[in-house]
């Protein structure tokens, strides 16, 4: 999206900042999916959005949350 | 579709001299959000074909006033029809147009576009924190979600940009609630109809 941030996937958290060009990492994640939020946190990520209703999954309108990690 | 001083329509190749004024004018792209800081032509030119030949992910409408004259643009990009969302950027195009009226309008077509004519769920949008007057257009109706810290890099300074959106069922609520509000001029000329009949 932009060149100066990264999409990350749970799996490659290993490889935070692995770009120099790299200055902040976001991803987003469901609001009810509660696993992966500690992990998040461990890596010092922080909530910075929550998009209400965003994305419609299973039948329903799912809020979807981005956090975001500053190098 | 008709608001209470512009109207909304497609933009044509005779736009291109006005959109690219506009987007040659800083105070005009500062306030845009994610737009490219040179190439304007290259640009808008993209931006017209783009628009012409396919609406599926991105929608670009101008608003002319009474005497036909462009007075702003509405910017719709990643048009979500699986999700029902849309992101939008309105944006006036000359200074002198910049008064709360056509603010407002343009604003408040751009929503009712988005919720009655394209029959979204939701619509969102980004401004620069520093964007006072974008910040305060975007709470009158809609809620801020958060904010995106040092997220965009403008001028070699990152800046943060605050997340807006609503959904349509708030809308017609704000709307409902507006009969004797603020805005019931524009409620009453008549543009919400498919929203409030």
């Amino acid at each position: 999206m932009m060149d100066f941030c990264a999409w990350i996937e749970d799996e490659e958290l290993e490889n935070l900042f692995k770009q120099e060009s790299d200055t902040k990492l976001y991803t987003t994640v469901f609001s009810y999916e509660e696993t992966l939020k500690p992990l998040l946190i461990f890596f010092g990520f922080c909530k910075e959005v929550c998009l209400e209703e965003h994305v419609y999954f299973e039948g329903a309108y799912q809020d979807l949350e981005i956090w975001g990690l500053l190098r | 579709m008709k608001g209470l001083f512009l109207n909304l329509r497609k933009p044509e190749l005779k736009d291109m001299p006005t959109l690219v004024s506009w987007f040659r004018d800083p105070e005009f792209t500062e306030n845009v959000f994610e737009i490219p800081e040179n190439d304007c032509e290259g640009y808008v030119f993209s931006l017209l074909n783009q628009n012409a030949k396919d609406t599926t992910r991105s929608l670009t409408l101008i608003a002319e006033n009474s005497r036909r004259e462009p007075i702003g643009l509405i910017l719709y990009q990643n048009l979500d029809w699986k999700n029902r969302n849309i992101e939008m950027n309105n944006a006036i195009g000359n200074f002198k147009n910049r008064h709360a009226l056509y603010g407002a309008d343009l604003y408040l077509l751009g929503l009712t576009y988005a919720f009655a004519t394209l029959n979204m769920h939701k619509v969102f949008g980004y401004t620069h924190d520093a964007n006072v007057s974008a910040k305060k257009l975007n709470q009158f109706a809609a809620k801020t979600c958060g904010v995106l810290s040092q997220h965009i890099l403008r001028k070699g300074v990152y800046l943060d940009v605050v997340v807006f959106s609503i959904l349509k069922r708030d809308f017609v609520s704000f709307l409902e609630s507006q009969d004797a509000g603020i805005i019931r001029k524009f409620i009453r000329s008549g543009m919400f109809v498919e929203l409030i009949p």
